[in-house]
């Protein structure tokens, strides 16, 4: 294909692309929203685990799966103090969630708090894993906000590895990610952005990543010598 | 006879010309010499950003901050959603500012129908904030209230508009977190009109974990600067200000929720 050619295929591509793009962007934008939320159906389980943050909702979806009969005792990792807990102007996470459980009907009893203290959602896989090599059989629910099931899945089988298939996670909708236009809030927007770069991040720090890294840097170092073997050898003389 | 001449890659007639390459650029020790310039560029490049790394992010850092001075003032603004005041030790500034100036009043603009203060799990930020200042040496009468329509800073400038045509002659020094400071401005200058938005002063506060000064070296301080630019990139994409829908209390939220579940489970 001669140049000039070349240049009008890259240009009428990019157009439609843009086209595409413009055209389809909000069921884009939406699609990415839930390819976080990789919640599962509940199903009848022994233990439901809220994992802490978003305490408007997390613990009143927590709640409502114990209160329709799907699971028997409520799980809270303790967390670290934060700055303004530790001036005692608002109660730790954990404590924040036991008090939503607590007025939403569960009972004192039904509350385990997980030793610990715990900073991540990997803080969290541990403190569960440890909670479940006593007891090889339990089903655990873990409910986490649902832009924050991805990850906390990964998280999850990267922790508890074999044990993984005894946990299901489960989402609970959260306020800040309005299913339709998340991308018109500032709240929203952060959100669904930050969760990609987290997830970057984690598939970088803890992953697998560093070794396609090497793979893909290998792959372009033989190109690069390929390609410079071949501009050194002499053109064919016609 | 020139060092080109003597070259064994332009002894190969077809080279030169076909490649259409400047002859004195081709010889092997030009190239190398190109390549190990450009390579030494970048070595120092890349040493004299890691040797100003601190400096670099430091500016940075302070673009996402904007600290003004106080000047008079006759209210404190304290802004905050369920986990307290916005900024760190915010009622430590406060008392501070009330006690620079004794005849002041302290105005809480608080977030209308949180979910666990309706449900009585949290006090309400001004219900919180009149306990600790309080217990700061800050007497309850010198508290006012007001509303703000969602959690976000379009909507404390949104309250503030409405506060400020209410109060015409009256400044506000608005206490804030550090790196939220600028976004903030930059939502008061939108909806506030000029001589409005003069009358709000931001005190940025820092917080005892991180500031622009060393926010690379902890989580929490990468963690609050990646969500601020994110903040700004929203705003210089899509703008700023729509409103949110109103919150759910918590009887219908938990509702929805079995809702969906039985859905799910039929």
């Amino acid at each position: 294909m001669s140049r000039p050619y070349r240049y009008g295929a890259g240009v009428l591509l990019l157009a439609v692309t843009l086209g595409v793009l413009g055209t389809t962007y909000p069921r884009l934008l939406r699609a990415m929203a839930q390819w976080l939320d990789v919640g599962a159906r509940p199903q009848q389980a022994d233990y439901v685990m809220v994992l802490n943050g978003g305490e408007d909702s997390r613990p009143f979806a927590a709640a409502a799966l114990f209160k329709a009969g799907l699971a028997r005792h409520v799980l809270v990792a303790k967390t670290i103090i934060s700055p303004n807990a530790a001036d005692g102007i608002v109660p730790p996470y954990h404590e924040l969630n036991r008090r939503v459980l607590l007025n939403r009907g569960i009972p004192a009893t039904a509350i385990t708090l997980l030793p610990g203290a715990a900073a991540t959602t990997f803080d969290e896989a541990r403190a569960l894993a440890s909670f479940l090599a006593e007891r090889p059989h339990a089903r655990v629910l873990v409910v986490t906000s649902d832009y924050h099931a991805r990850r906390s899945r990964w998280i999850f089988a990267r922790t508890l590895a074999d044990r993984a298939g005894q946990i299901e996670l489960v989402s609970a909708p959260s306020d800040d990610l309005p299913e339709d236009g998340w991308w018109q809030d500032d709240e929203g927007f952060v959100t669904v952005l930050s969760e990609y770069l987290k997830l970057a991040f984690y598939v970088v720090r803890y992953g697998h990543f560093r070794y396609w890294l090497a793979a893909c840097i290998a792959l372009v170092l033989v190109g690069r010598w390929v390609q410079r073997r071949e501009s050194r050898s002499p053109a064919p003389a016609y | 006879m020139t060092d080109f001449d003597r070259s064994p890659i332009t002894a190969n007639p077809a080279r030169p010309a076909a490649a259409g390459i400047p002859p004195a650029d081709s010889t092997p020790t030009a190239k190398q010499r190109r390549r190990w310039l450009r390579f030494l560029i970048l070595l120092a490049a890349v040493a004299g950003l890691w040797w100003a790394h601190g400096p670099v992010l430091r500016s940075v850092g302070g673009l996402l901050v904007s600290d003004e001075p106080v000047g008079q003032y006759q209210y404190v603004g304290l802004c905050g959603r369920d986990s307290g005041p916005d900024g760190d030790r915010a009622y430590d500034a406060a008392a501070a500012l009330f006690r620079q100036h004794p005849s002041c009043h302290i105005l809480v603009i608080q977030t209308a129908a949180l979910r666990l203060v309706e449900t009585g799990i949290l006090a309400s930020l001004a219900t919180l904030s009149r306990r600790e200042l309080a217990a700061r040496g800050v007497p309850a009468h010198t508290l006012v209230a007001t509303s703000r329509d969602g959690g976000d800073d379009w909507a404390t400038a949104r309250a503030l508009r409405v506060w400020l045509s209410d109060h015409p002659t009256d400044s506000i020094v608005l206490l804030c977190a550090r790196f939220r400071s600028a976004y903030l401005r930059h939502a008061l200058s939108a909806v506030l009109d000029s001589s409005q938005a003069a009358r709000v002063r931001l005190h940025a506060l820092r917080d005892r974990r991180c500031d622009e000064t060393d926010w690379w070296k902890s989580r929490t301080g990468y963690k609050a600067f990646g969500m601020e630019c994110l903040r700004h990139l929203h705003t210089w994409c899509v703008g700023g200000g729509h409103p949110m829908p109103p919150l759910q209390s918590a009887d219908d939220y938990e509702r929805s929720f079995r809702l969906t579940l039985s859905e799910a489970t039929r």
